[in-house]
C-alpha cells in the first residue's frame, strides 16, 4: 500500500454518493495516463513490460516508446463536487481481457471511451460492448500528439454518435481537461433515461 | 440516478474476529469494486485501491474458470509473497472480503476464522438493501 498515514486524502463526511466510472478504450490511448492525471488519491496501476511476443498481438504500429501496457486495472478516485465522488476503473485496452472486462463493468454508471485521433476506428468495437451492455457513454478523444483534430461534426459523424452522446478533445495528461471529460459523461449520465430502466430492473 | 455500493463503518466491529495475531487488514468490498467496510488499520484511500486491486483479481479469477473443470464456482484467491499473505473469499452472493497477512501466520486456523466470518457477513449483507448494486450480469 505504501502511502504514510498522514498522507491519507480523507473524504469529507458529506460525501456519500459513489459513481463508478469505466474508461476504456484501444491499446495505447491513454487509459493509465488520465487515471494518473485525474485521480486524487495515488492511482493504482497494474503494469507489466511488454515482451516482444506482445509487441506482435498488440500492433505497436505508430505507437513509440511504450514499454509497458496494464494488464488487469487501473483505478483512481476523484472527489467532483460536494456530493458526488468519482470511482474510475480503467480496464485493458487489448481484445484478449475482454472476459474481465465484463466483470469490472459490474455496478458502473457509465464509461468514458477514449480514442487516439489518428486511430478512431480502434474504439469502435468498444463502444459496441458499450451500447450492448446499456450502458452510457461519452467519448473523448485524447489529442496528446496534437495532430490536426477533425471538426466535432466529422468525429461524430465518424463514431455515429447520437447527438445527446457527449463528445470532447482533451489531453489525458491536463488535470482540467481530463476532469472536463469527465464532467460531461457524468452530467449525460445524470440525465440517461437507462438509468432508470437499470435501477428497475 | 442510482449510485454506487455506499460505505458502512457500522459493519466494522464484524472484522474484529478477523483480526488474528498477524494479520495486518481486511476489507469488504461489493461486487462494484467499492469498499463496504474495511479495518480501522488501513486509510481510507488505500482501503479504496486495495478493494479496486481485488476487484480485477476476483475479474481474473472469475475468467479462470472456464480452466477448471466443469462449472466450477470461484470460492476464494490466495496470493503468496514473500511478506505474506493475501486472500481473497466470497461473503455471500455480491460481496468479497480480502485479508492481508505477514508470513507468519498460521494458516489453518486463520482460513477457518475468515470463512466464519464471510459466512456471517454474507448473511448480514444479504438483509441490507443494495443501492445500485442491480445484478446485470
Amino acid at each position: 500500500m505504501g502511502s504514510e498515514p498522514s498522507g491519507e486524502v480523507y473524504l469529507p463526511d458529506s460525501v456519500r454518493t459513489a459513481v463508478k466510472v469505466l474508461v476504456v478504450g484501444p491499446f495505447a490511448v491513454g487509459k493509465s495516463t488520465f487515471v494518473n492525471t485525474l485521480s486524487e488519491i495515488e492511482p493504482l496501476h497494474t503494469e507489466e513490460t511488454m515482451t516482444r511476443d506482445g509487441a506482435v498481438v498488440d500492433d505497436l504500429h505508430g505507437i513509440t516508446d511504450k514499454t509497458t501496457t496494464t494488464v488487469a486495472l487501473d483505478f483512481g478516485r476523484r472527489t467532483l463536487s460536494d456530493r458526488v465522488v468519482l470511482y474510475m476503473f480503467g480496464t485493458p485496452g487489448q481484445q484478449r481481457f475482454l472476459s474481465m472486462w465484463e466483470d469490472l463493468a459490474h455496478g458502473a454508471l457509465g464509461a468514458l471511451v477514449l480514442a487516439d485521433v489518428a486511430r478512431l476506428e480502434e474504439s469502435f468495437d468498444v463502444i459496441s460492448v458499450l451500447e450492448e451492455r446499456g450502458l452510457p457513454y461519452g467519448v473523448a478523444i485524447n489529442d496528446f500528439n496534437s495532430v490536426d483534430i477533425p471538426s466535432h461534426e466529422e468525429l461524430r459523424e465518424a463514431f455515429d454518435l447520437l447527438p445527446e452522446i457527449p463528445l470532447v478533445t482533451c489531453d489525458a495528461r491536463d488535470r482540467s481537461a481530463t476532469a472536463r471529460a469527465m464532467i460531461s459523461l457524468v452530467e449525460h449520465v445524470l440525465a440517461s433515461p437507462l438509468q432508470h430502466a437499470q435501477e428497475s430492473a | 440516478m442510482s449510485t454506487n455500493t455506499v460505505r458502512r463503518p457500522e459493519l466494522r466491529w464484524m472484522l474484529d474476529d478477523v483480526l488474528l495475531p498477524e494479520v495486518r487488514s481486511a476489507v469488504v468490498l461489493a461486487r462494484d469494486g467499492l469498499v463496504i467496510t474495511a479495518t480501522g488499520d488501513i486509510g481510507e484511500a488505500d482501503a479504496d485501491r486495495f478493494a479496486a486491486c481485488l476487484a480485477s483479481l476476483r475479474g481474473s479469477s472469475a475468467a479462470a474458470t472456464e480452466f477448471c473443470g466443469a462449472q466450477p464456482t470461484w470460492n476464494q484467491t490466495l496470493i503468496e509473497f514473500d511478506t505474506g499473505y493475501i486472500f481473497l473469499i466470497a461473503a455471500g452472493p455480491h460481496a468479497y472480503m480480502g485479508v492481508s497477512t505477514t508470513k507468519k501466520v498460521d494458516m489453518g486456523p486463520a482460513t477457518q476464522r475468515f470463512h466464519a466470518v464471510v459466512q456471517k457477513l454474507g448473511s448480514e449483507l444479504g438483509t441490507l438493501p443494495r443501492s445500485g448494486d442491480s445484478d446485470r450480469s
